[in-house]
């Protein structure tokens, strides 16, 4: 009977983990490029009862162990689009991501968002990590275009016409759910996304990149909502399960007046 | 008619102690099943006790006792099929009517309903527990590459069909032995020879087929049932305590 005790209690832990993901969803319902987390359960490992082999037709006798996480991850689907037209805002149609050098030099993975040209005249996300490979934007430039195939053009004060400044490559994974979230908007490769495959801006299924756009937050607030009631449900049978136990114990307890 | 247990008189006391140890176990059962409420692919155990009768008979036949040392209980799982949820995600499937998916565990194929797809790094399709799909011809191999699953499931990427989803049907599958993750052994099940036709619906994944209310009924039933014999063993002591207080007396 303990064992339902502990049953129960890993259903509370997993539907706790759930209520956490779904706060963090429901937080960020309006961060441009936030993915929704998810988190997927499993049964545990079942133990066999009794120390008899097991006979051809005899009893099965197993007893589960509760619910675990199975993973999680973040979910990739796209968010929708929305027309920002600043010209530093930059989106990807597809499902590619955009490299970017952090503080401490190993690369990570941006959906894109906000740009900004650093101190350098580099161009870098908005939380200042500069994009890989770096594209020199310098600071004079007036006028910034991005295009769909990742070509960056500069016009410079006092030039008529805008030059090639540099491109943008894309990056995409075999797994991207399997991607490390960092905050952010970046996201580091694990073993399970796998390397990143290089490639150019409307090839090989990486998207194409939109100036003067966001991607929105993928969450969908009645998605979230209805996984929320039904953790919060499971929970409370769990919770049921404990009292149910604790009450059979104080039973046993009671055998002996 | 004497039987007789561990040498011992057959008591009431042991009767009814075996029945509540038998309670603790369905209740075990029950927390299972409610903790894996939301569990995609779950399917829930049900518990059957045997009727001490049938216990004795087959006992007596073989002309010994047997001690079990956990309470005689039959596993079983309940193979219907649960209901689906909209995930929208291309490599999301359930499958449409029955039969199983069949994964490559290093101890030989498991079973699984579990739909959740992905590629891992070495690009297989695999499923639950990251366990290779064995599609028509094996494993399923995909490059980088956006893929996409159809009804018939046949696997694409890039336009061109690279494999196809088997589902097996079984036959007995409450037979089936749980391993966890999702996966199960074959157990007492036995694999048809012909393979279902797959109908997968893609974009869907097969909820937990636990019933809450139905193992909330059952939690109280076994909860009462636990009561009613503690009540019994609680009047039983008090019966041997008069006796005994009586037989004192003389």
């Amino acid at each position: 009977m303990n064992d339902a005790l502990y049953i129960a209690a890993t259903g509370m832990q997993t539907q706790q983990k759930s209520v956490e993901t779904i706060a963090n969803n429901l937080a960020n319902v309006n961060t441009p490029g936030f993915k929704r987390g998810k988190v997927s359960f499993e049964d545990l490992v079942y133990r066999g009862l009794g120390t008899a082999p097991q006979q051809a037709g005899a009893p099965a006798l197993w007893q589960g162990s509760g619910v675990g996480i199975a993973s999680m991850v973040k979910v990739f689907a796209a968010g929708e689009i929305k027309k920002t037209d600043q010209p530093l805002d930059l989106a990807i149609d597809g499902a590619g991501f955009v490299e970017v050098m952090t503080a401490d030099g190993t690369p990570a993975f941006s959906r894109g968002g906000t740009l900004t040209v650093d101190r350098d005249g580099m161009l870098a996300t908005a939380e200042g990590y500069a994009l890989k490979p770096g594209i020199h934007v310098g600071l004079d430039a007036e006028q910034l275009t991005i295009q769909a195939d990742g070509r960056v053009l500069a016009r410079v004060a006092g030039q008529k016409e805008a030059s090639e400044v540099g491109r943008i490559e894309m990056a995409r994974f075999a797994d991207t759910d399997g991607m490390v979230a960092l905050g952010a908007n970046l996201y580091r490769p694990s073993e399970k996304s796998g390397d990143a495959i290089y490639g150019k801006a409307g090839e090989d299924g990486m998207g194409r990149l939109v100036q003067g756009a966001v991607e929105a937050s993928n969450v969908r607030l009645i998605d979230e909502m209805v996984g929320l009631m039904a953790a919060q449900r499971a929970y409370e049978s769990s919770v049921k399960v404990i009292q149910a136990a604790d009450e059979m114990l104080a039973m046993s307890n009671n055998l002996r007046k | 008619m004497r039987c007789v247990r561990d040498g011992r008189e057959m008591d009431l006391m042991v009767v009814a102690a075996d029945a509540m140890r038998q309670d603790a176990a369905r209740l075990q059962g029950i927390a299972q099943n409610l903790s894996n409420a939301l569990t995609p692919g779950y399917k829930k155990q049900v518990a059957s006790t045997q009727p001490f009768s049938a216990q004795f008979d087959a006992a007596s036949a073989a002309q010994q006792f047997q001690r079990a040392s956990a309470p005689l209980q039959q596993m079983q799982l309940d193979p219907t099929a649960g209901t689906l949820r909209v995930t929208g995600s291309g490599s999301d499937v359930a499958i449409d009517g029955e039969g199983f998916f069949e994964l490559a565990h290093p101890s030989g194929p498991v079973y699984s309903r579990r739909g959740d797809f992905h590629v891992d790094s070495g690009g297989r399709l695999v499923g639950a527990q990251a366990l290779p799909v064995l599609g028509a011809g094996g494993e399923i191999r995909l490059t980088g590459e956006p893929f996409g699953i159809s009804g018939n499931g046949d696997v694409t990427q890039g336009g061109a069909v690279v494999g196809k989803l088997r589902v097996v049907r079984l036959a007995r599958a409450e037979l089936l032995e749980p391993v966890g993750g999702g996966v199960y052994a074959l157990g007492g099940a036995t694999l048809e020879d012909a393979a279902v036709v797959p109908r997968v619906r893609i974009g869907y994944q097969e909820n937990s087929n636990v019933d809450t209310a139905r193992e909330m009924v059952g939690m109280t039933e076994t909860v009462r049932h636990f009561e009613s014999l503690q009540k019994l063993m609680q009047g039983y002591d008090e019966v041997l305590e008069k006796s005994i207080r009586k037989l004192g007396e003389f």
